[in-house]
């Protein structure tokens, strides 16, 4: 006679089974990760603060001396991990990102500023969380600077 | 059944009281079980019971072998017995894997959830949900690492009252 729990716990043994075949790696492999970019020119210059900062003009401007912050570019982007992710940058520059993990709601990234000969003026492993912005700054721009506001948006 | 006589089960005297039964108990024990027996009438219907099929027994009527079929009795019956086992399916010592199972659905529910709490555990643990993590500072941010190329050097810094971190690169001048 066919036991009464019996379909119950093939059922049951067959979850592992099912969990097994979604492995992490398969996991991590369709995980993406959202990239907002924002190039910023900040000089000593008449223009005052591009209104399309938003929130962040105010922070630029309690961290920095300058008088003019003007948005040249911002790219967005979705990258899956370990994939490289690639933005220009003014004087033929370029700004790359590799997501490298995302664990307990924080993101892991490699960022690097390449020279236009292909060689990184700087490279970081940052960590961020979901909204927070972390700026790359310094690369020579005209009479100022280029200042890198790099954010996971929420 | 008196309380004398379960009395008398309970201390094993039935296996006496069979004994008596069949005179094979010695003068003095057998003097105290009729004693006994006086004070007990379940026990002495137990005695004329076990006389009773005593009694049938002996008087039974015995099979006869003639010479030559009692020459081949034990020898017939030791054949049997040996095809008997040959033939007989062996059961193994430990039960099968199967029968373990099958047989005991309880322990196949608790195998099993116990299996998916392992693989879930496992697969959680890989990705990274038990592992404890710093927090990434109060601004969300957290510098992991920084290295400047041949021609620059850096600085990380988060200005006072500023909620956001930098990471400053000082180009060196191109000759």
């Amino acid at each position: 006679m066919r036991h009464p729990l019996r379909g119950t716990w093939l059922t049951l043994l067959f979850i592992p089974l099912v969990v097994l075949g979604i492995t992490p790696s398969r996991i991590a492999a369709q995980a993406t990760v959202s990239l907002r970019v924002q190039v910023i020119y900040a000089a000593n210059e008449p223009g005052g603060v591009d209104s399309r900062l938003g929130g962040l003009a105010v922070d630029l401007q309690r961290t920095f001396r300058y008088s003019m912050y003007q948005l040249l570019d911002a790219p967005q982007g979705s990258v899956a991990l370990n994939q490289g992710w690639r933005a220009g940058l003014p004087g033929d520059r370029w700004l790359e990102i590799v997501p490298t993990a995302i664990q307990a709601g924080q993101n892991s990234l490699t960022v690097r500023v390449l020279s236009p000969g292909g060689q990184a003026l700087v490279n970081t492993a940052v960590r961020l969380r979901r909204g927070a912005t972390v700026l790359v700054g310094g690369p020579t721009h005209q009479k100022g600077v280029l200042i890198i506001g790099i954010t996971v948006p929420q | 059944m008196t309380t004398m006589h379960w009395f008398h089960r309970a201390m094993g005297r039935g296996r006496r009281l069979a004994a008596f039964a069949a005179a094979e108990l010695p003068p003095a024990d057998r003097a105290r079980v009729e004693a006994d027996l006086l004070a007990c009438p379940a026990c002495r219907r137990e005695v004329e019971a076990y006389r009773l099929v005593s009694g049938t027994l002996r008087t039974s009527e015995r099979a006869a072998l003639a010479p030559d079929q009692a020459a081949t009795f034990w020898s017939g019956v030791e054949r049997r017995i040996q095809r008997g086992s040959d033939a007989a399916p062996t059961r193994p010592e430990r039960p099968a894997l199967r029968e373990l199972f099958w047989d005991h659905p309880r322990l196949s529910l608790a195998s099993a959830i116990a299996a998916v709490v392992l693989v879930l555990g496992l697969t959680l643990g890989q990705m990274g949900v038990w592992t404890a993590h710093p927090p990434a500072g109060s601004n969300g941010v957290e510098v992991v690492s920084v290295e400047a190329g041949q021609d620059a050097s850096v600085m990380v810094f988060q200005a006072p009252g500023s909620a956001l971190k930098v990471i400053w690169v000082f180009e060196k001048p191109s000759s």
